[in-house]
């Protein structure tokens, strides 16, 4: 088993306890999504850390908070965007791959990888069947299409970091291969526009095996993914882990 | 009679959309939550907002919850000290954030608050285990845990180096989980 550096260890720690200034968190979820003994190490602190609420005494809440959780609850799972994923001006369109990556044949980007043996499962909750289907199609054709290229992500070391884009015209398939984002944080991706303008929010994902199809990547110069509070940002709360230059 | 439904299964059944196992799991932590958003927030009305926030994260997220990783009970309470931290950090106007160590241990034996309420025999543990860290590092875990501040803000109330607190709340982290012990689970 790798020993976690005495400095990663402490920062992950920190990063438990919630006490990390945005940069700093960034890096820690870098390390926790790059390595099974941080990923470990994170979860064990987050156990510890949670421990010290028990260390205040309960009070009790008023009587109605209750009802009001359970149909706050009931209302989100009626098929329509929560204001968190308003958020995100471009629509979320995010499925997930379920068996991947076999050699095949078929697709004409595979080049690199061979055929995507696909199912597509598990469309967000919140995306409605048409959309499920348009995005399936879009996957498809962006796989068929004979344009389509594999772009890397790279971490800022310019190793790679986190899954790749699949390119075809003015369309991309972001698919991840990032560990699962921990409680409360979600991957989210941005386009990024040359000249120092501010990046575009685009859709957020939470893991390994999801797939978003990113619309009119034409406009950027590339991609890059953050980690972000549960829901997405409008802003990035920090520089990108990982980018993928077009 | 049936045995109740462990914590796990009714996250499981959360993610199917069962509200009755949401209902259940408020049953069993909501007092919990509410007392740690309080004591983060100390305001009734944001603790209730922060509770049903963290609430619906674990709705919405229930899917994904792994208990090989967590405890429901943690991975909940992991999502209240965000959503609690989260809103005083905006709330930069709120005063003296640091200036206001509440020294959680020597509560162990001074609160009045009645019987009925004080936390389980965990809580008495955790407060216990508090209270048998150096003073140094108890307080750098509250600075943290309970006012929110970052380590660099920790550093600038303590007036010392950045380096010495981020090993100090390492090294707190640590030993406490150790003084909880392996069965501890929250």
């Amino acid at each position: 088993m790798n020993r976690i550096p005495d400095d990663v260890a402490a920062l992950i720690s920190a990063h438990a306890l919630g006490a990390l200034e945005p940069d700093q968190a960034a890096l820690a979820e870098q390390h926790i999504a790059a390595s099974d003994e941080c990923r470990r190490a994170y979860e064990d602190a987050l156990e510890t850390a949670a421990a010290l609420a028990l260390a205040v005494a309960d009070s009790e809440p008023p009587a109605d908070l209750r009802d009001r959780i359970v149909a706050a609850a009931r209302a989100e799972r009626q098929p329509v965007s929560k204001p968190a994923e308003k958020a995100a001006a471009a629509p979320r369109r995010k499925f997930r791959l379920a068996g991947l990556l076999t050699p095949s044949t078929g697709f004409a980007v595979i080049g690199v990888a061979a055929a995507i043996v696909f199912a597509l499962i598990a469309v967000s909750q919140h995306d409605s069947a048409s959309s499920a289907r348009d995005d399936q199609q879009a996957l498809v054709a962006i796989l068929s299409a004979p344009d389509a290229h594999v772009v890397p992500l790279k971490s800022a070391a310019g190793g790679p970091a986190g899954g790749r884009m699949i390119v075809s015209g003015n369309r991309a398939a972001l698919v991840s291969s990032l560990r699962n984002a921990p409680p409360g944080r979600t991957y989210q991706a941005w386009g990024l526009r040359p000249g120092g303008a501010s990046p575009v929010p685009l859709p957020t994902f939470s893991g390994n095996g999801d797939v978003v199809i990113l619309d009119d990547v034409g406009q950027y110069g590339g991609v890059g993914v953050t980690v972000e509070p549960s829901g997405g940002s409008q802003t990035p709360s920090a520089a990108p882990f990982a980018v993928a230059t077009l | 009679m049936e045995a109740e439904p462990s914590d796990v299964l009714l996250v499981a059944r959360c993610a199917e959309g069962d509200e009755g196992a949401l209902a259940e799991l408020y049953d069993r932590f909501g007092r919990a939550a509410y007392a740690l958003a309080l004591r983060i927030v100390r305001d009734a009305t944001q603790a209730e907002d922060v509770v049903q926030e963290a609430f619906l994260d674990l709705w919405r997220t229930a899917a994904r919850f792994d208990p090989s990783l967590s405890r429901p009970a943690s991975y909940l309470l992991t999502f209240v000290h965000r959503r609690a931290v989260d809103l005083i950090r905006r709330e930069q106007a709120r005063p003296q954030r640091g200036g206001d160590v509440e020294d959680i241990a020597s509560r162990a034996s001074t609160d009045d608050v009645p019987a009925s309420l004080v936390a389980s025999e965990q809580g008495e543990t955790v407060r216990r285990a508090l209270a048998d860290l150096p003073p140094p590092q108890r307080q750098v875990l509250e600075l943290a845990y309970f006012n929110g501040l970052s380590q660099s803000e920790i550093a600038e109330h303590l007036g010392e180096p950045l380096g010495t607190v981020k090993s100090r709340t390492h090294v707190a982290l640590s030993r406490l989980r150790e003084l909880l012990g392996e069965g501890f689970h929250a």
